[in-house]
C-alpha cells in the first residue's frame, strides 16, 4: 500500500521545514518510491501543513482511578454536547470521557500516541485492557514504583542496587510498562500510618527510608537498565505554597541522573505576593535551562470543571474539603500506592487558579529548549487534553495570552511576570514540544518526525492564522500508513500498539519475588503478570521502547 | 492456579482447600453431561437454523433486555457491544449489590482499602456480617491473616451484625483476639458512632478491651459486602452513612472500606469505562442512557412481562447450576428468552425459549476477571481439559446480534 502526500509543507520538528511529498509505505514513511511501484492514493496537500501524528506523554486515560473518577461523576456527564466552549476547546462529556471518547478526542487534534502516568502495579491489568479499548492510539504506561512497601523496605534494609535494579526490570516486564513512576516518593505509604507530610528527607514512620533515598536509588535503577524514559518523578508537596524548595531538594537527589519533572506548573510555589501564594516559574526553568539531565511537561491549568485524580493520597486528602461537587473517593492500593479522587472546578476570577494559569505559561516560555518541555494539562487534572489547540495558539500568541491574561484576578495581574515575557513559540518548536521532544524521551525512534523510515503517523492541517482551529480540526490523520480521519470524520482503524520497556530480566528474581509475595501481596506473582501473549490475544501489537545507548 | 469461583480469587492451594463455595462449583461443572452437549454441537446445521431463528425474533423484538452473571472483561465487552447494536437495556447487577454500592459512591464518594493493604496495615478489622459473609467469601478470614508458624494474628477482629457460630470459630481460630458483638445491621453506623465519640458515655456492658482497640487504632478495616444488606431498608443510605463515618475517622486517624463486591464488578467496571456508567443503561441511537431505576431487570421484566414481542437475553457465564432468572419469570414470559447457560442446548415447541450451552468463565476459558475489592484484575488460564468446543458468550452473541 503506498500513499503519496504531495506538496505539503513539512514541519517536523528538526529544523527544516520545507515544501515536499511524503510517500506512506506499508505504514512506514518514504522520501521517494522506485519510479515503477504502484501508488494506491494520492492526495495533493499544497498548502497544507503536515505534521507527525501528536505524543502525548502524561494523560491518565486508564487505570482504576480513571474509571473511579468516571464513576463518581455521573451527573457531570453532559447529555449533549456543545462543539466547543467559550475559549475554543473542544468539550468532552464528561471530565473523564469513555475510552472511545478518549480516541476520538485524540484523533480530532493528530495525536497518534499517549501514554498512561500512573499503573499500578497489582492494576496494570486493567490499566491495558481500558486502553486496549481507546481507538486510534497507541498507548503506554509508567509504572508506579516508589511507595511499593517491599520496594522500601529493601531500600531501609540497604539491599545491593543491583537486586533493586533487577526488581524494577521485573516489574516493568510483568506489568508490561515502558517506564518508571514514582509520586511522592514514600509519602502515599506513610499517609497509611497516618504520617500527614514527608519532605525529601524526612524519614518514613515505619522503614528508615527518605524520598531523596528512593528517588535515588530509582534514578540509579532506571539509568543502569537504561531504560529510554528518565524516571518520572511527581514531587513531594504538589501545590503546596513554597514547594519550590523540595522540587529543587528531588531534582538534586537523582545526583545528575536523568530525570523527568511531570506536571512541573503544580511544583514551582513560592511564599511571596499578596496571598502567600507565587509563582516560581523563573527558578525552576533557570534548573532545567542549566541542566540538560533534567525534562519537564507542563500541567497547564484551564479553567472549568475538572475532577483531580491522582496516586498521591496524602495531598489529595489536603484538598479534600476543596471538592466541588463536595464528594471525594480515597483508595490505599494493596501496600503499593494509592488513589484520590477530588472532583475541581478552576475558576478564572480565583488569585490562586489564575497565577496557576500564568506559572504553566511562564515555565513553558522560560524553559529554552522546547525538546525538554511538553506540552500537557495533566489531563484531567489541570483540565481536558482537548486544550491542546488552545495551550499551542497562548504559546504562539503574545496577543492572545495577554488578551487572556487581562481577564484574570486584579493580585495575578499585578505579581506576575508574564506580560514581561514576549516570546512566541514557532510551528516548528510546536512540533518538538508535542512530537519529537517526547518521542525522543521515550525512546520512539519509530516516530515523531517525518523523516524517512518513521512510522506513518501523519497529520495534515489546514493553516490558520487562529492556531487553535488549525490543530483541533486537521483534514485527514493517518496511522500506521493507515487514512484514520478525514474531514471531521473518524474511520475504521485496525492497528493497537502497546509500548514497553521491555529489559532483560533476571528469572531468579520470580522465585525470589514468589517467596515475599504471598506474605506481602497475599498471591504469587502469577496472579499479576501480564505475558506477551495475553497483550498479544486481544489483537494488540508490542513495540519495544529503544533503551538509551550506552554512550 | 487463580480460583475464579468467588471473587477473593484466591492463587493458593492452602486456600482452595476446605473452600465451599469451589468445591461446590467444581462439583456442578463436573456433573455435567459433556459428551451430550457436544454432539448437539457438533450438528452446525442444526444450531444455524436456531441461530437464524433468534435473529429474525431479535430483530422484530420491541424490547430487548440483556443481563445475566457477566464476570468477566471478554463477555462485557461482547455483551456492550451487542446491547449498542440491538438497542437493549442493559442490566447485569446481579441482585443489585453492586450496583447499590456503585451508586452510593457516586453520591457521597467512599474511603476504600484493598486485601493487600488490608491485611498488612491493618491494627483492627471491623467486620460487618449479617450471618453470609463466609458464606460467600469462605477463605476471607484466610486472606486477611497474618500469621508464621505457631504464632497466631494478634490484632483486633470485632464480628459485628449477626455472624453464625461457625464464623465465629473461624476468626477466632485465626485471631485469637476476636469479639463478636450483636447488633442489627441496620444500626452499624449508629454502634460505630457511639462506640467513637469520645465525648458520649458507653453502655456498661461494653467491653473496653476491644473499644480500646477500636480508638486507638492507627488503621481500621471495615470489612463488609454489599452482599450482605439483604436485610437492610435503605442500603444506599447505610452506605453513605459508612462512608461518613469512615471519613470522620480519617481526620484523626486512619480507617478504610474493605469493600468486598461480587464477580458481578467486572462488569460495572468494563461497563464505566465504556459507557461512563455503571451499569443500568438503555442504548438509543447507540448512545448510552444512565436509567438506574427503568433499566433495572426485574423492572425492565415487570413493564414488558406481558409482550410477546419482547425478548431477553440472558448471559451467564457462573459456575451455577440454576438459571439466573427467576422461575416466575422463565414461566409466564410471554416474549422470547435466550439463555446462555449450562452445557446443554434446548428449544421449547415455538422456539421461544432457547437455552444454548456456553463456556464457564475461568473454568472452560480464559478469562480477565476483576477481584472483590475491584483493584487486581487476574487472568484466569482455563481449568478444564475437554473444554475445546464450548462457545462462548461473545462467539454466541457475535452470531445471534449481528
Amino acid at each position: 500500500m503506498i500513499i503519496h502526500l504531495k506538496n505539503g509543507t513539512c514541519v517536523d520538528g528538526v529544523g527544516d521545514t520545507k515544501v515536499r511529498s511524503l510517500y506512506l509505505v506499508n505504514g512506514l514513511i518514504a522520501e521517494s518510491i522506485e519510479p515503477t511501484a504502484k501508488i494506491d492514493a494520492t492526495y495533493d496537500v499544497r498548502g497544507k501543513v503536515l505534521m507527525a501524528g501528536g505524543i502525548d506523554l502524561h494523560t491518565h486515560i486508564g487505570g482504576g482511578k480513571v474509571n473511579i473518577a468516571r464513576l463518581l461523576l455521573p451527573e457531570l456527564v453532559l447529555p449533549k454536547m456543545e462543539s466547543f466552549d467559550a475559549h475554543g476547546i473542544r468539550q468532552l462529556s464528561a471530565p473523564v470521557p469513555t475510552t472511545w471518547e478518549t480516541g476520538l478526542r485524540y484523533l480530532e487534534m493528530g495525536y497518534t500516541t499517549c501514554m498512561e502516568p500512573a499503573v499500578l502495579p497489582a492494576n496494570a491489568r486493567q490499566a491495558h485492557r481500558e486502553m486496549e479499548d481507546i481507538p486510534w492510539l497507541d498507548t503506554g504506561g509508567y509504572l508506579l514504583l516508589g511507595n511499593d512497601r517491599m520496594l522500601l523496605r529493601w531500600i531501609a534494609e540497604g539491599v545491593s542496587q543491583e537486586q533493586i535494579n533487577q526488581y524494577v526490570a521485573w516489574m516493568l516486564k510483568a506489568h508490561q510498562c515502558c517506564g518508571v513512576k514514582v509520586v511522592n516518593a514514600g509519602g502515599i505509604d506513610a499517609f497509611k500510618f497516618n504520617q500527614r507530610h514527608l519532605d525529601v528527607d524526612e524519614s518514613h514512620p515505619v522503614f528508615p527510608v527518605t524520598p531523596r533515598d528512593i528517588l535515588r536509588a530509582l534514578a540509579q535503577a532506571v539509568d543502569e537498565l537504561r531504560l529510554a524514559h528518565p524516571l518520572h518523578v511527581h514531587c513531594s508537596n504538589l501545590g503546596v505554597p513554597g514547594n519550590i524548595a523540595s522540587t529543587l531538594k528531588t531534582l538534586q537527589a537523582v545526583e545528575g541522573r536523568r530525570i523527568h519533572l511531570t506536571h512541573a506548573q503544580f511544583h514551582c510555589y513560592g511564599t511571596g505576593g499578596p496571598h502567600g501564594f507565587s509563582s516560581e516559574a523563573y527558578q525552576l526553568a533557570e534548573y532545567v535551562n542549566w541542566n540538560p539531565h533534567v525534562t519537564i511537561d507542563i500541567g497547564q491549568v484551564l479553567f472549568g470543571q475538572t475532577v483531580t485524580i491522582s496516586g498521591d493520597t496524602m495531598h489529595q486528602f489536603e484538598n479534600r474539603n476543596l471538592a466541588r461537587p463536595r464528594k471525594v473517593i480515597f483508595q490505599d492500593l494493596e501496600c503499593q500506592a494509592g488513589c484520590g479522587v477530588v472532583p475541581f472546578r478552576y475558576k478564572q476570577d480565583q488569585y490562586v487558579h489564575g497565577l496557576q494559569w500564568t506559572i504553566g505559561l511562564e515555565l513553558c516560555l522560560r524553559v529554552l529548549d522546547p525538546s525538554r518541555v511538553f506540552l500537557t494539562t495533566d489531563h484531567p487534572n489541570g483540565g481536558p487534553f482537548t486544550a491542546y489547540p488552545h495551550l499551542i495558539r497562548l504559546l504562539t500568541s503574545y496577543d492572545f495570552r495577554m488578551s487572556i491574561f487581562e481577564r484574570l484576578h486584579p493580585d495575578v495581574k499585578s505579581s506576575s511576570s508574564l506580560p514581561s515575557l514576549k516570546r512566541e513559540y514557532t510551528l516548528e518548536e510546536i512540533a518538538q514540544m508535542t512530537r519529537r521532544g517526547p518521542a525522543r524521551i521515550l525512546g520512539l525512534q519509530d516516530r515523531g518526525t517525518l523523516e524517512s523510515g518513521k512510522i506513518a503517523d501523519v497529520v495534515v492541517y489546514d493553516p490558520s492564522e487562529k492556531l487553535d482551529t488549525m490543530f483541533s480540526s486537521p483534514t485527514m490523520v493517518f496511522r500506521h500508513g493507515e487514512l484514520v480521519y478525514r474531514d471531521g470524520q473518524a474511520l475504521k482503524g485496525s492497528c493497537k500498539t502497546t509500548i514497553v520497556a521491555n529489559p532483560s530480566v533476571e528469572t531468579s528474581m520470580n522465585a525470589r519475588l514468589n517467596r515475599e509475595w504471598p506474605d506481602q501481596y497475599g498471591y504469587t506473582t502469577d496472579m499479576v503478570r501480564i505475558h506477551d501473549e495475553e497483550l498479544l490475544s486481544s489483537g494488540n501489537r508490542l513495540k519495544s521502547a529503544t533503551p538509551m545507548s550506552s554512550s | 492456579m487463580l480460583c475464579c469461583f468467588c471473587s477473593l480469587l484466591c492463587d493458593r492451594d492452602d486456600l482452595h482447600r476446605g473452600c465451599d463455595v469451589r468445591s461446590d462449583a467444581l462439583k456442578t461443572l463436573d456433573s455435567y453431561d459433556v459428551t451430550k452437549a457436544t454432539s448437539v454441537l457438533c450438528s452446525p446445521s442444526k444450531i444455524d437454523e436456531i441461530v437464524e431463528s433468534l435473529k429474525r425474533r431479535l430483530v422484530a423484538s420491541t424490547s430487548i433486555l440483556l443481563t445475566g452473571r457477566i464476570y468477566s472483561v471478554e463477555t462485557s465487552r461482547a455483551v456492550l457491544k451487542a446491547a449498542r447494536s440491538l438497542e437493549a437495556s442493559l442490566d447485569a447487577s446481579e441482585l443489585g449489590w453492586g450496583i447499590n454500592n456503585a451508586f452510593a459512591t457516586a453520591r457521597n464518594g467512599a474511603f476504600t482499602t484493598s486485601l493487600a493493604d488490608s491485611r498488612a496495615t491493618s491494627q483492627t478489622f471491623i467486620v460487618l456480617d449479617d450471618g453470609t459473609l463466609l458464606d460467600r467469601f469462605p477463605r476471607l478470614p484466610h486472606a486477611l491473616c497474618l500469621s508464621s508458624g505457631d504464632q497466631k494474628d494478634s490484632r483486633t477482629v470485632l464480628l459485628l451484625g449477626s455472624p453464625t457460630s461457625a464464623a465465629i470459630d473461624t476468626w477466632t481460630s485465626l485471631f485469637p483476639n476476636t469479639w463478636s458483638v450483636p447488633c442489627a445491621m441496620d444500626q452499624v453506623a449508629n454502634a460505630l458512632n457511639q462506640w467513637t465519640n469520645h465525648r458520649r458515655p458507653l453502655d456498661d456492658d461494653i467491653s473496653t478491651v476491644w473499644l480500646n482497640a477500636m480508638r486507638t487504632s492507627t488503621y481500621t478495616s471495615i470489612v463488609w459486602s454489599p452482599a450482605c444488606l439483604s436485610s437492610v431498608s435503605q442500603p444506599e443510605l447505610w452506605i453513605e452513612d459508612l462512608m461518613d463515618w469512615i471519613r470522620g475517622q480519617n481526620e484523626e486517624t486512619r480507617c478504610s472500606s474493605l469493600t468486598l463486591s461480587g464477580l458481578d464488578s467486572t462488569f460495572q467496571q468494563v461497563c464505566t469505562w465504556t459507557t461512563g456508567f455503571p451499569g443500568r443503561v438503555r442504548f438509543r441511537n447507540t448512545i448510552p442512557i444512565f436509567e438506574p431505576m427503568e433499566s433495572n431487570y426485574l423492572s425492565w421484566i415487570k413493564r414488558h412481562g406481558n409482550d410477546p414481542h419482547a425478548s431477553i437475553v440472558c448471559v451467564d457465564e457462573s459456575a451455577k447450576a440454576d438459571s439466573f432468572l427467576p422461575k416466575s419469570v422463565l414461566d409466564s414470559f410471554a416474549g422470547t428468552i435466550v439463555e446462555l447457560h449450562g452445557r446443554s442446548l434446548e428449544v421449547d415447541d415455538n422456539g421461544s425459549h432457547v437455552l444454548l450451552p456456553t463456556s464457564t468463565a475461568g473454568y472452560d476459558v480464559n478469562s480477565t476477571i476483576s477481584r472483590a475489592d475491584q483493584v487486581v484484575m487476574a487472568f484466569v488460564s482455563r481449568q478444564s481439559p475437554a473444554a475445546d468446543d464450548w462457545p462462548t458468550p461473545t462467539e454466541w452473541l457475535s452470531r445471534i446480534c449481528t
